[in-house]
C-alpha cells in the first residue's frame, strides 16, 4: 500500500470513530491527562498500521482490533507499575459500600458506576463491554475479540445483571 | 431514573462528550519513525544499570591486583553485556501486525511473553552475572580481605539474597500471569478447541 492510501485510510478512520476512540481510551485510562497521551499513541498505532490493510476485515474491525491493542499493552505496562488486579466480569462483586450512582440515578453517576465495574476487567471483558457499549453488533464483537458470540453475550448479560442489581440495591429496581 | 436495557446504556455511554483530539498527520509520521529508535523507559533504567557496572568493574579490572579479581570483574562485564542483549532481544518493539490480530489472540501471546521472560529470568537474567561474581569473590577471599570465614560468609549472604530475591519475585509474577492465562483459557475453551 502507497503512503497517500495509508493516510487516506487513517483520515477516514478517525473521521469515523474518532468520538468512539476517545469513549474507548476512557474505559483504560482514567486520568486525563494520561488519557491524551494514550489516544495519541493510538492515533499513531492506526497510522502505522494502515500499512498491512489488505481488506481482509471491515475498516471498523481493524480499527477496533488495532486500537483496543495498542490500549492493552498500555494497561498491561502500566500494570506494572500500579499493581492493579483485574477481574473477569463473572468475579466482579460490588461492596456494599461502593458508590452508588443509581440512588440519585442521574446521568453522570450512572457513567461514573459503568466505568468503575469497567475499570476493575481484564482486558478481554473489558474489550467486550467497550464495545457493547459503542452499540457494536454480538457478531462483529466476536470476531474483533476472538470470542465466539455466545460468549460475548454471555458476558454482556452478566454486566447487566451486575447493573440492575445495583439498581434493585437502591431501590431504583425496573 | 437510569435503565439497564441496551438503549439506555448506549445513550448514556455514547451521551459522553468525549472528543479525540487528532494530532496532525506530519507529527503522526515525525512521532512513528521516532517510536521506532525509542527505547522503553524501562530499557532505559536496566541500560543504564549495565552502563554503571561495566563502569565500575572495568575500573575494578585496572586498579585490583590478583589474576581472579580481573578475571572476576572482566566476567562480570561480559555478563552485563549478554543481560542488556537479552534484554533488547525480548523486549523489542510490539509487532505493527500482531497488533490487527484478535484481541483475545493479542493478550494471550502477550501474557505468554512475559510470563515465559519472567520464568526464565534465573537463565537469561542472573546466570550470566553469577560466575563473575563467584570468581570476583573467591578473588577477594583469596586476597585475604575477610579474616574468617563467618566474615566472608556474611558479606556473600548481601548479593545471595538480593540475587534469590528477584528470582523469587519474577517467579512470583511469572506465576500470577500463567493464573491469567489458564484464566483467558477456561472462559473460552470452545475457542481453543478449535485452534488445536
Amino acid at each position: 500500500m502507497n503512503e497517500a492510501e495509508q493516510d487516506r485510510l487513517f483520515a477516514d478512520a478517525i473521521g469515523r470513530f474518532g468520538g468512539a476512540l476517545a469513549r474507548m481510551a476512557r474505559g483504560y485510562e482514567a486520568d486525563a491527562d494520561l488519557r491524551r497521551d494514550l489516544e495519541q499513541d493510538i492515533q499513531i498505532a492506526l497510522w502505522q498500521s494502515f500499512a498491512g490493510f489488505d481488506g481482509r476485515c471491515a475498516l471498523s474491525t481493524w480499527v477496533w482490533r488495532v486500537a483496543h491493542n495498542r490500549a492493552t499493552s498500555y494497561i498491561m505496562a502500566r500494570r506494572r507499575h500500579t499493581r492493579r488486579r483485574w477481574t473477569n466480569i463473572e468475579d466482579i462483586e460490588l461492596a456494599s459500600d461502593d458508590p452508588n450512582p443509581f440512588d440519585r440515578a442521574t446521568s453522570e453517576q450512572a457513567l461514573a458506576q459503568i466505568l468503575s465495574i469497567i475499570d476493575r476487567l481484564d482486558p478481554p471483558d473489558r474489550q467486550i463491554l467497550l464495545l457493547y457499549l459503542e452499540g457494536i453488533a454480538g457478531a462483529e464483537i466476536g470476531e474483533i475479540t476472538g470470542v465466539s458470540p455466545d460468549a460475548v453475550a454471555t458476558k454482556i448479560h452478566r454486566f447487566k445483571a451486575t447493573l440492575t442489581r445495583r439498581f434493585a440495591q437502591s431501590g431504583d429496581a425496573l | 431514573m437510569i435503565r439497564s436495557d441496551d438503549n439506555e446504556l448506549y445513550r448514556l455511554w455514547q451521551g459522553d462528550d468525549s472528543q479525540l483530539e487528532p494530532l496532525p498527520l506530519a507529527e503522526i509520521k515525525a512521532r512513528a519513525a521516532k517510536l521506532g529508535r525509542a527505547i522503553g523507559k524501562r530499557n532505559r533504567r536496566e541500560y543504564a544499570a549495565v552502563a554503571f557496572v561495566v563502569l565500575i568493574f572495568g575500573f575494578y579490572t585496572l586498579i585490583l591486583p590478583g589474576m581472579l579479581l580481573k578475571a572476576g570483574s572482566l566476567l562480570v562485564i561480559a555478563g552485563s553485556l549478554i543481560v542488556a542483549w537479552q534484554l533488547a532481544r525480548r523486549t523489542s518493539r510490539a509487532d505493527l501486525v500482531a497488533e490487527a490480530t484478535d484481541i483475545r489472540l493479542h493478550y494471550r501471546t502477550r501474557l505468554e511473553v512475559e510470563e515465559r521472560m519472567l520464568a526464565s529470568v534465573g537463565r537469561w537474567y542472573i546466570g550470566p552475572l553469577v560466575p563473575g561474581l563467584a570468581v570476583f569473590m573467591t578473588g577477594l577471599v583469596e586476597a585475604g580481605g575477610f579474616d574468617s570465614l563467618i566474615g566472608f560468609a556474611a558479606f556473600a549472604a548481601v548479593p545471595t539474597l538480593v540475587i534469590l530475591g528477584i528470582w523469587l519475585l519474577n517467579r512470583k509474577a511469572a506465576a500470577m500471569l500463567r493464573q491469567q492465562i489458564d484464566r483467558l483459557d477456561a472462559t473460552a475453551p470452545e475457542i481453543e478447541g478449535e485452534k488445536k
